[in-house]
């Protein structure tokens, strides 16, 4: 009777060990390295740091497949990834029998799509420098460029074209915005203004100048006298004697024109004239200067904003899920039915 | 030349010489059982069943209750320590990646192959020693029989047996641990925990944690009936021995462990 039971521990101890370990190996996956798999490449002719034989590849956030295979086209100096895609992910276009292994319309769908803008994307996933294989369409305003065809398609395999990725688009328009501000010739703005405030500067100083404006300043203190007394006496004698003011003042600014052409006269106007022309010449030459600075200014302002725009939605992304600046963008996988 | 200076290089020589003659005694051992479990591979019959039985039973079956709560405590362990660092990150699903990984690449076949030698290794040798103690050995040899063939090989097949599915027990039983500290301390779902597992872990992952065990369990055996036969026949040599193979067992698991990561690096493991 001991015996029994020991080969009944025996036998309990086997048959749950087998059977933990086929959950397991099945839990873990093994049987998707016996289903059915859709392949597709792709060429990057940049670096693809960070993507790895297994790195995930997804479709608009959700995980479908991994990569398969990174080689080097020397020819055509470009990094060609082979992909394997899961179909059951995708609802209703597999499992008909219109090619031999079922995936037939899956394939077709993704040639619709690679002419309607699905391009391959190399995203970073996290801070830790891991990259995978996004796949999504092209904005509407670069949907009208023609795909590049490095690879032509096989019967198995379906080439989807490149795009450059997020992270890319936001590095390429710092780059931008900085060789445009690195262009700018801060020093030749910087001494014209200087000149042209030098300019400015004389021809405030000048006391000819200033002697006018304080004439001028007399003559407007009288007329707004007049202008007064007018308001306030109306009547005929008072009228006379306002007249007679009118005319003493008509007299004082006969006089006052005089002086003043004697002044204007003395005070070598041609040589003002040239001064002034020289000035709003150089006034002008400023104001185009300015102009100029200021359209980069606001190109490179742009950019900065777009670079602003891109960094904010990283930070609310980060606020939202923190840990996603560890292990990138995660989206719930679609439920497979 | 002193006479202490003498005594000093002969210390040396005598213990250079013995040495060199156990390791030839090792390595005639180790060729003997492989031989004989070619023989039985030609001959299951000549296996004796009714000890492999038994030791499967000992060495397996009752040690499952102590290797469960090990692993899963082990586990839970692992979990609570890498929580209270991740969670300030805002990353505590990575709890399920290290507990996965940690237990089926290493802590799982390590710790059930450390519970082993405590509790196996030290039998095997203890036995062998005491047989040898009471002369059975010479006994066996004198009837004829290969006291290898009779004593070694069933243990060594059923420790070869055992440990791998001790070690698929506890890792099920450490990722269970984690589970727990994952779901009571930082609010994860069940599910989340059990699919963030499912998908950084692979099945070759757990194969080849599984093949280590298998390794293990072999070393363990040979060592502790190595130290069984090597023992002075007394109450005292077996005492020895057990000690020896329970210290000498756990010194070669770690450096079979480390070669073995090594080979699984290699291949890209």
């Amino acid at each position: 009777m001991a015996g029994q039971q020991h080969y009944f521990r025996i036998g309990i101890f086997a048959v749950v060990a087998l059977l933990i370990l086929v959950a397991s190996l099945f839990y873990l996956g093994i049987a998707e390295d016996f289903s059915e798999r859709i392949y597709f490449t792709t060429t990057f002719p940049g670096s693809v740091q960070g993507l790895t034989k297994g790195s995930e590849v997804k479709y608009k956030g959700v995980p479908i497949g991994s990569v398969e295979k990174i080689t080097i086209l020397a020819d055509k100096q470009l990094i060609k990834v082979d992909m394997s895609v899961d179909p059951k992910v995708f609802k209703d276009l597999n499992s008909t029998t219109d090619s031999a292994d079922g995936l037939e319309p899956l394939r077709e769908f993704f040639r619709k799509e690679r002419a309607d803008g699905l391009r391959c994307y190399l995203e970073l996933s996290g801070i830790t420098g891991q990259r995978y294989i996004e796949m999504d369409y092209l904005p509407p305003e670069h949907k009208q460029e023609a795909p590049t065809t490095e690879i032509a398609d096989t019967d198995e395999v379906i080439y989807i074209p490149s795009a450059p990725g997020t992270f890319s688009n936001i590095i390429d328009s710092v780059a931008q915005s900085l060789e445009k501000i690195a262009k700018l010739d801060i020093e030749k703005l910087a001494g014209d203004l200087e000149k042209n405030l030098e300019a400015l500067h004389m021809l405030i100083s000048d006391p000819a100048l200033k002697q006018m404006l304080e004439r001028l300043d007399t003559i407007a203190g009288n007329i707004e006298n007049i202008s007064r007394n007018i308001d306030e006496t109306l009547d005929e004698k008072e009228m006379k004697k306002i007249t007679a003011n009118l005319n003493d003042n008509l007299e004082n600014l006969k006089v006052l024109s005089a002086e003043l052409n004697l002044k204007l006269q003395q005070l070598k106007m041609d040589e003002i004239s040239t001064k002034l022309t020289l000035t709003l010449e150089s006034g002008q030459q400023l104001m185009e200067n300015l102009s100029e600075s200021s359209n980069d200014a606001t190109r490179t302002m742009q950019q900065i904003n777009a670079l602003t725009e891109n960094l904010n939605e990283l930070v609310d992304e980060l606020k939202r899920d923190p840990s996603s600046l560890l292990r990138g963008k995660q989206l719930q996988p679609l439920k497979k039915e | 030349m002193s006479e202490n200076r003498k005594n000093v290089f002969i210390g040396i020589g005598q213990a250079l010489s013995a040495a060199a003659g156990d390791w030839r005694k090792t390595m005639e051992f180790h060729g003997e059982v492989v031989c004989s479990l070619l023989m039985l591979l030609k001959s299951p019959r000549k296996l004796r069943w009714s000890s492999f039985f038994y030791y499967l039973d000992i060495c397996g079956v009752l040690a499952v209750p102590i290797v469960v709560l090990i692993c899963f405590l082990l586990g839970a362990t692992m979990a609570f320590q890498a929580a209270i660092q991740l969670r300030d990150l805002g990353a505590s699903i990575y709890v399920a990646d290290l507990v996965g990984f940690a237990t089926l690449k290493e802590f799982g076949p390590l710790m059930v192959a450390l519970i082993a030698t405590g509790r196996a290794g030290s039998s095997f040798a203890a036995e062998i020693g005491a047989m040898k103690a009471e002369e059975e050995i010479s006994a066996l040899t004198t009837m004829g029989i290969n006291p290898v063939r009779f004593l070694v090989a069933p243990k060594i097949l059923a420790m070869s047996l055992a440990l791998p599915i001790l070690t698929l027990l506890g890792d099920i039983a450490s990722i269970a641990g984690g589970l727990l500290v994952g779901v009571s301390y930082l609010d994860l779902t069940a599910e989340t925990y059990l699919s963030r597992t499912c998908n950084v872990l692979s099945p070759s992952v757990l194969l080849l944690g599984i093949l280590k065990s298998w390794f293990f369990g072999i070393m363990i055996a040979l060592i502790g009936c190595r130290e069984g036969f090597r023992s002075q026949p007394d109450s005292q040599g077996v005492g020895r021995a057990a000690t020896s193979a329970v210290v000498r067992s756990i010194l070669w698991l770690i450096i079979l462990d480390l070669m073995l990561t090594m080979l699984y690096s290699a291949w890209g493991y």
